[in-house]
């Protein structure tokens, strides 16, 4: 997948430099932004919660006018996004004690190649787009351990489990409108909206690994795959997005 | 005047042997009153709203081999105070105008709550025997953003203007304080369960990139 990524970008490159661009520019681009941190415990500590993420798609773009302002260009970007929750709880006699954790990383690659068309006006850059985004995402992954100490009897149980998700592939054809202002000489910050349809494809094998320890042997070891024949679905959507850009 | 969300339902349901029966019903209206000034061709203006959400759901059901009839409701009453800032450049042209801005706005929670209740009524002496009550009551929001927007307007008479808006930025919400959670369980009018949970946030940020929506009327003078 990554030369079908590399062989569309080195095209797109040798299209940009033997054309005879106008105005050319660079934009920085978040195309998906979503964070939270959480800390909460009950009054008597009995129990407490822990919970990260953050998940941010930035792009890099460079964009060629060839002439009457329309042109093409192309995005790429990368995100790496892990979610981590750790919950504890356990009785006020000290007898029971539990740790549950989960961790769920994932990365994105990230590809757009645009034809765009520009308008200029007061302080304003109008652009309207064609874009056809790309996401392959890979080590889709979720592990769930849940640790329990139960004292009175002096047990430790450790309840394991690990799914690894097929590769993922997501590809659209949305038209994007992008408004931009003009912030500082060739400088420009805006939004963008793109209204299209997008289709997500796995491909590949689900791995689900669950063992079962208790007092350090291992009782129950199970491990199941399921292989994704066909499995595509697709959407009408929107897109968000804020762009900072360079014109020259 | 903004209508920054709607959404409403109302619903009623039954079985046709009657032995189920529900209805909800909620209406979640946010509207706003703004006022802007121009100050060297830029618009500074600033909105304001209150909201309150009632949202209300009921349902009983039954069986013929039950000697009771459950019922079950649950409501999320939610109020806020709401206060948008913004700055735009606007363009008109004949009959249509072009809004471009930046919007701040900043809606602080007041109440959000869930109730749920439920309990088992005897169906041939109508005694309630099992009763369970459910409350959690939220701590302190504070959501606030950072919008860009693009409004587009038509005419509709001398200075009246209808339009609609969307806002593309980035949303943050802060819980603090503390979520206190109730249980409480009664058998035949007798409390046998009273359990009373206080979660306290000592941290809790989200935020994510969003779309924000609005139908607008405004007059120009």
């Amino acid at each position: 997948m990554k030369i079908r990524e590399l062989t569309l970008l080195l095209v797109l490159l040798v299209i940009f430099a033997s054309a005879q661009g106008q105005a050319n520019r660079i934009s920085l681009i978040i195309n998906s932004f979503n964070y939270q941190t959480e800390h909460a415990s009950s009054q008597d500590t009995l129990q407490t919660e822990k919970e990260t993420n953050l998940s941010v798609l930035p792009s890099i773009g460079y964009y060629r006018t060839l002439k009457s302002n329309t042109g093409i260009g192309c995005e790429i970007g990368f995100m790496h996004s892990t979610t981590k929750s750790t919950i504890t709880s356990k009785t006020l006699d000290n007898s029971y004690n539990e740790i549950q954790d989960r961790i769920s990383p994932y990365n994105i690659f990230y590809i757009c190649p645009t034809l765009f068309q520009n308008y200029y006006f007061s302080n304003f850059q109008f652009v309207t787009s064609l874009i056809f985004p790309i996401e392959y995402v890979t080590k889709h992954e979720f592990e769930f351990t849940r640790d329990i100490d139960i004292l009175t009897n002096g047990t430790n149980i450790i309840d394991y489990s690990k799914t690894i998700e097929p590769n993922n592939i997501k590809f659209g054809v949305y038209c994007n409108f992008n408004l931009n202002m003009n912030i500082y000489r060739k400088v420009y910050l805006g939004a963008q909206t793109a209204i299209g349809i997008d289709t997500d494809m796995r491909f590949g094998q689900r791995t689900n690994y669950k063992s079962v320890t208790e007092n350090g042997v291992v009782t129950t070891e199970e491990t199941a795959i399921t292989n994704f024949r066909r499995d595509s679905r697709g959407r009408l959507k929107f897109r968000p997005g804020i762009v900072l850009s360079y014109n020259f | 005047m903004s209508l920054n969300s709607l959404l409403f339902f109302n619903q009623s349901v039954s079985s046709l042997d009657s032995t189920n029966f529900g209805n909800q019903k909620s209406i979640q209206l946010f509207p706003a009153f703004g006022y802007s000034k121009e100050l060297n061709r830029l618009w500074l203006g600033c909105e304001l709203a209150y909201k309150q959400v009632k949202y209300n759901v009921y349902s009983s059901s039954t069986a013929s081999v039950l000697p009771f009839v459950r019922t079950e409701t649950n409501s999320l009453p939610t109020t806020s105070i709401y206060f948008a800032p913004y700055l735009l450049r606007s363009f008109a042209s004949e009959n249509l105008r072009f809004n471009i801005g930046i919007e701040l706005p900043l809606e602080y929670f007041l109440k959000r709550e869930q109730i749920l209740n439920s309990w088992e009524t005897d169906k041939v002496s109508q005694n309630t025997y099992l009763e369970k009550k459910t409350q959690r009551l939220y701590p302190k929001i504070l959501n606030w953003a950072a919008y860009m927007q693009l409004g587009i307007y038509r005419k509709l008479y001398r200075g009246l203007y209808f339009g609609a808006e969307m806002g593309v930025g980035i949303t943050n919400e802060i819980y603090f304080g503390n979520r206190i959670d109730t249980y409480q369980e009664m058998e035949n009018g007798i409390t046998t369960i009273n359990r009373e949970t206080i979660i306290k946030y000592e941290r809790n940020i989200s935020g994510s990139l969003n779309f924000r929506p609005t139908l607008s009327l405004q007059y120009y003078w």
